[in-house]
Parts: C-alpha cells; sequence; structure tokens
C-alpha cells in the first residue's frame, strides 16, 4: 500500500508539478581575463598591445563618424526556469541575470582613444 | 519486503537520475543575407549607391531612416549555442555562446544617392585576424 502510494506521488510530480531548470551561459572569448585588467587599457596603448593583454576581440568595427573600435565582452547570463505543466495548463516563469562585464575600445591611428565599460553586478 | 520494494524503487530511481538526461547540444542560428566580409572595407563616403551594390551585392534590407535618408542594410550573423545539459527533477545546463559574421549599415544622401555614412560591426575573434587588416583601417 505505502508502495503504491510513494509511487504515484512520484509519478504525480514528474507529471503534473514543475522541474525547475537553472541554466548557465557563457560568451565564448579568446582569452580568459579579469576586470582589473580592463584597468591596465589606456589611451595611447597600442593596439597590438591591447591584444596581448586580451586577446582577440569578440568583435570590431567602425562607427559613424569613422572612428573603428574594438568590443570585448565577458559575461556569464544565469537563468532559472519553473515551469509547471498539467493535461488543463501549462506555463512558465524565466528570471535570467548577467554577471560580468563589456568593454568597448575606441581606436585612432592604431592607438587607443577611449575606453568605455559596463559591468554588471559589481561586488 | 516492503521495505525490499522501496529500496529497488529509490535505487532504480538514483540510477535513472544518474544516467539519463545528460545531452550535449549545439544549435546555430542564422540570421540575414551570406555577403562578402572582406569587401566592407572598400565602401566608402561619396561612393554611389551603384558603386556598393556592385561590391557588395543586394542588402539584406533597405529602408528610410527618420531624417528621409535611404539606407541599405548588410547582415548576416551566425550565433551558435552549444553546451551540456540533464537532470530530471531539476534540470540544468551549461553552456556557452559565440558569434560570428558581419553587420553593415550604409546610409545615402536622399538626392544624389551617394554614400553619407558607412559603419559595419564584423564579429568572431577569428575575423579580427583575417579583416582588422592589422589595425590600419582608421
Amino acid at each position: 500500500m505505502k508502495y503504491k502510494i510513494m509511487t504515484s506521488l512520484l509519478a504525480s510530480a514528474l507529471t503534473l508539478g514543475g522541474c525547475p531548470t537553472i541554466s548557465t551561459v557563457r560568451t565564448s572569448v579568446d582569452k580568459e581575463f579579469q576586470f582589473a585588467d580592463v584597468q591596465r587599457v589606456v589611451p595611447g596603448m597600442k593596439e597590438s598591445e591591447v591584444i596581448t593583454l586580451l586577446g582577440r576581440p569578440k568583435a570590431f568595427g567602425m562607427d559613424e563618424q569613422g572612428k573603428r573600435y574594438l568590443i570585448y565582452q565577458v559575461t556569464k547570463i544565469s537563468g532559472t526556469t519553473g515551469s509547471i505543466s498539467t493535461p488543463l495548463a501549462m506555463g512558465a516563469t524565466t528570471s535570467v541575470a548577467s554577471r560580468g562585464f563589456e568593454l568597448r575600445i575606441q581606436i585612432r591611428n592604431a592607438l587607443v582613444d577611449r575606453v568605455a565599460y559596463k559591468n554588471y553586478a559589481p561586488s | 519486503m516492503k521495505i525490499s520494494k522501496i529500496t529497488s524503487l529509490i535505487a532504480s530511481l538514483l540510477a535513472l537520475a544518474a544516467t539519463s538526461g545528460c545531452t550535449v547540444s549545439r544549435f546555430s542560428t542564422a540570421e540575414g543575407k551570406s555577403f562578402e566580409i572582406g569587401r566592407v572595407s572598400q565602401i566608402k563616403v561619396d561612393m554611389h549607391k551603384d558603386a556598393v551594390t556592385a561590391a557588395m551585392g543586394p542588402p539584406y534590407a533597405t529602408g528610410v531612416d527618420l531624417d528621409g535618408n535611404t539606407y541599405y542594410d548588410y547582415q548576416y550573423t551566425v550565433v551558435t549555442n552549444s553546451g551540456v545539459g540533464g537532470g530530471i527533477v531539476v534540470t540544468g545546463y551549461s553552456g556557452g555562446i559565440s558569434t560570428q559574421g558581419a553587420t553593415m549599415h550604409v546610409v545615402f544622401h536622399p538626392a544624389t544617392e551617394v554614400v553619407k555614412t558607412v559603419q559595419y560591426e564584423i564579429s568572431g575573434p577569428d575575423n579580427y585576424e583575417k579583416f582588422s587588416m592589422g589595425g590600419t583601417n582608421k
């Protein structure tokens, strides 16, 4: 009897209940570096020195004013999803939060001109 | 007997939890229309719209901005998600995301149809080596 009750409860939990999902997604980077390394990127530094320090950028480009830039992104997005599924209704709720930082380095004449960054959840 | 059945049920569930649900996944999403990334540096201010099309091919999208300028958008990006996930009662996933490709936005003077501004962004560390031209395309 006890066995049947336990089996039923487990079956109910798996078919009617919600299964929480915990996920972590990192941005792929060429080289791992810390936020402290960002402070070492200063105007006048050579672009090649930036690459040595931080690795190849996630992206590079040219803005509307014709200014060249490099983009670095070292972020980790953590998420939790709770869901419920029954024969009559189903639903889910997800919460996500980013950690890490993003960096935009403006280049002029192959030298660092300006540096901007965004730090998620700084400690 | 009862204890034996319960023990065997728990053991089965633990075995199931330990052996199932561990999946390696890799999903790629491509967006836009393929174009030659190496040609973005050929597009310069004052170039005619026809010359842009000749160099880059037809755009992915065209439009008119709030200032009345016409523009061409070139885009081809591939976002790849890869990781490992699994579990039964609680599901976990750990993975990485990477983007390869490029976008380019070319704005034209409405009257003369020559390039007014051009901006682009090329994604992917490998593409930095291929297309950054040693940082000389200021």
